[in-house]
């Protein structure tokens, strides 16, 4: 509230001539100093090379005012002695246009901004965090990552403070033009504002994702402005694009505000992976470590670590009211685990009725009894969630990777790219395990003896889920390969073919950080190269992933193929791949694998030394 | 990020009265906050596609809010604007906390009842022992539970 009084700093008064005059005297002011080319009013207007990422017209007061910084500065300054209208709409652009030129009281219209103060006084600004929701366990969709801005209040409660966030909004329910509009800025995008608990409910108890709060190295009256900004940007919109112009880059903008110094915006060009974000931000010391919030599928899988198979079903059946939570006061087993059965069953329970497997009556009526018979322990439990590695603190997007190898008796030397993001052996830290998602996996190959020069592989989408299965979620996994591969289309020649390939399966944790997995997959392609243009497969792919120690990882896999339409062949490869760690951004891989294809035995072999940055 | 989609939907409908400035975040005054209106779409193929969008998806939802719109109000506390929103939201996690004898919403009541610190653990137990009271159904509402609370925490 005392920060409001700060609009009167600086004010002074002049005499002897009009309004028109002094408000010419401040144009030729903004003229000499080149304001409207300074750091600051970039930020504010969110320009790039002299044009605005901001859409909505109802965001510039003048008419140009998206492409013309200099024009918009001016007439906002007129704007401000026009109306309070003006002030109150856009509060950071004056608190700065006053801090420069010093505003003469006498002639600024009256001003109270009643709604601003109210919404100030209710968001009651102090500190930021920035908080990021972690891919939920078999959704690589949300691999990449979400973040939003949390506004802390005085109160110790953070379930209290608000949360903004910028997001498109849309009712299309097509999920080809869902994905065509998101990426080609056919959505519009708003900021939001929101209580914390809200996003909490959605992104931690529904979506079942992590949260790691990073707390934003600003000072109070830094948090303030940056709260004046989203203000200003309120039912603003700009078109969203998935690749650059999404939630995390957004949101950026309301730091950039604050320290238009580090121009934060400016270190992405093509494209904005929301944790290279926290990355940059990281690295100008603007955030330290985070802190964890697990979701309620991380809270139900680690309180049920600490019963035994049966202990689990029971806190199952007690949640699917086939067993009366009060027959766990007789079990004959110590006070603790009951407990942690009642909270086992409690939380699932809400997993339940989030995901919709049951309705709000039975949830609400299990809901009561679980918990009046919860209530008779008093002991008072803290669980202490193991923290895995965080976010920031993993290997870097983009990849380049050189090897060299043997197919068959032929030599040949391979270089690959990736702009983006993880595969299966990439380094794990802070990476959802068993996930997979590639774009643009680019792979060319130089047989040296043969002096022969070939593209492998353009992987244009790549993705694989495996998520293991327990007594309490029981996922599918899946993947999808999309892209053009080198296969070979007779038993001696290799050539380019359009591929998707498909499929689905079960996995399960196979001791500690391993997985074993059984998928159904299908395979179309399509090839001018191929003898009937086209080959239509189905088969199984069986494996095992485990990383054996932080530097070793392994990939064993054994995969069967009936192609039965088109081009017809009998497929099957055993492969073992390794990989070893250098360091967080370098490592080793070595790749093996035996393959028959059109009655012919493969052999090929490959080491390759990757690199992420 | 099907279920960001369908959040999505449902903001679409909550927007238009939140462009009047009052939303209802809660879609009803007792157990069951967490619950958010559902379209259903979750085939595989929408899962594939909503890569691109990385669930960006949600609320357009801007400014304050009563938070308590149609619900019964509360005799006691009646000025603790702030403590009957809260329960009102998180009634769920409210129960949960109140049964365990702790929890962040629990923390979060006591402070914005201005509960001192050297209070607090007496104040929760007792809650914790007045649990079947204070949610005597199923169908209890918010304006319920403070009134509850208000009463044991004055006896």
């Amino acid at each position: 509230m005392l920060w409001v009084f700060l609009f009167l700093s600086g004010i002074n008064v002049s005499y002897g001539i009009t309004k028109e005059e002094y408000i010419q005297t401040l144009i030729n002011q903004v003229e000499e100093r080149k304001l409207s080319q300074s750091l600051q009013w970039k930020a504010l207007l969110h320009y790039k090379n002299k044009e605005s990422l901001i859409d909505d017209p109802k965001f510039f007061i003048s008419k140009y005012g998206k492409n013309n910084p200099e024009l918009e500065l001016k007439e906002t300054i007129k704007a401000f002695f026009e109306s309070e209208k003006y002030i109150c709409k856009f509060p950071l652009r004056f608190w700065w246009l006053n801090k420069e030129l010093n505003f003469d009281k006498q002639f600024l219209p009256d001003y109270n901004c009643k709604e601003l103060k109210k919404f100030l006084k209710d968001i009651n600004p102090t500190k930021a965090y920035l908080v990021f929701a972690d891919a939920h366990i078999n959704s690589p969709a949300s691999m990449f990552g979400h973040t939003l801005i949390r506004i802390d209040t005085p109160l110790k409660s953070k379930l209290v403070s608000h949360a903004v966030n910028y997001s498109a909004i849309t009712t299309d329910t097509n999920g080809i033009l869902f994905a065509f509009k998101g990426i080609f800025g056919f959505y519009k995008g708003y900021f939001s504002i929101l209580p914390y608990y809200e996003k909490l409910k959605q992104y931690s108890d529904k979506d079942s994702r992590d949260l790691w709060e990073y707390k934003l190295n600003l000072t109070e009256n830094e948090v303030y402005r940056m709260t004046l900004h989203v203000w200003e940007l309120q039912d603003i919109y700009s078109y969203y694009y998935f690749f650059n112009e999404n939630c995390s880059y957004n949101l950026l903008f309301l730091i950039d505000v604050v320290k238009p110094e580090y121009r934060i915006t400016d270190k992405f060009k093509y494209w904005v992976i929301p944790v290279d974000t926290i990355k940059v931000l990281k690295n100008k010391k603007l955030i330290n470590n985070p802190d964890y919030r697990p979701s309620k599928v991380t809270k139900i899988n680690f309180i049920s670590s600490f019963l035994n198979k049966k202990q689990k079903i029971t806190a199952l059946k007690i949640a699917t009211g086939k067993i009366n939570p009060n027959t766990v006061l007789d079990l004959n087993i110590p006070e603790k685990k009951k407990i942690y059965i009642l909270d086992v069953s409690t939380n699932y329970l809400q997993y339940l009725v989030s995901k919709r497997k049951i309705n709000k009556s039975t949830y609400t009526k299990k809901l009561i009894k679980i918990l009046s018979v919860r209530s008779k322990f008093k002991d008072k439990i803290i669980y202490k969630y193991p923290v895995p590695v965080s976010p920031e603190k993993s290997h870097n997007s983009k990849r380049v990777q050189i090897s060299a190898g043997l197919l068959n008796k032929e030599k040949f030397i391979e270089i690959g790219t990736r702009p983006a993001y993880h595969d299966l052996l990439d380094l794990d830290e802070g990476f959802k395990y068993g996930s997979k998602i590639q774009f643009l996996d680019l792979k060319f190959r130089y047989y040296t003896d043969l002096k022969k020069f070939q593209i492998q592989k353009i992987g244009i989408v790549e993705i694989t889920s495996i998520t293991p299965r327990n007594v309490f979620f029981k996922p599918i996994s899946w993947r999808v390969n999309f892209g053009i591969y080198r296969r070979f289309v007779n038993g001696e020649k290799q050539k380019l073919i359009l591929d998707i390939n498909p499929g689905g399966g079960f996995a399960f944790n196979f001791w500690k950080y391993g997985l074993v997995y059984g998928f159904f997959e299908t395979d179309f392609s399509l090839s001018d190269k191929l003898k009937r243009k086209y080959s239509v497969g189905a088969g199984i792919s069986t494996g095992i992933l485990k990383s054996v120690n932080n530097f070793y990882k392994f990939h064993l896999n054994l995969k069967t193929f009936d192609y039965f339409l088109g081009n017809k062949n009998n497929f099957y490869k055993l492969s073992f791949n390794q990989r070893f760690k250098i360091n967080l951004q370098n490592a080793v891989k070595l790749e093996y694998s035996r393959f028959k294809t059109y009655s012919k035995y493969k052999t090929e072999a490959k080491l390759s030394f990757l690199h992420y940055f | 990020m099907k279920k960001l989609l369908v959040m999505g939907v449902a903001a679409l409908t909550l927007t238009a009265s939140s462009m009047a400035g009052t939303l209802k975040e809660n879609a009803g005054c007792g157990l069951g906050t967490m619950l958010m209106e559902d379209m259903g779409q979750d085939s595989l193929l929408f899962q594939l596609f909503a890569v691109t969008t990385n669930g960006t998806f949600g609320n357009q939802t801007f400014g304050m809010t009563s938070g308590t719109l149609g619900c019964k109000k509360p005799k006691r506390l009646v000025e603790n604007k702030k403590l009957q929103k809260f329960i009102a939201q998180n009634m769920d996690s409210v129960a949960q906390d109140i049964a365990a004898g702790n929890g962040e919403s629990l923390e979060t009541i006591a402070e914005l009842m201005n509960i001192p610190e050297d209070k607090k653990m007496e104040f929760f137990s007792t809650l914790q022992s007045h649990f079947s009271e204070i949610f005597s159904s199923e169908k209890v509402e918010a304006a319920d539970v403070i009134n509850k609370i208000a009463e044991i925490s004055n006896s």
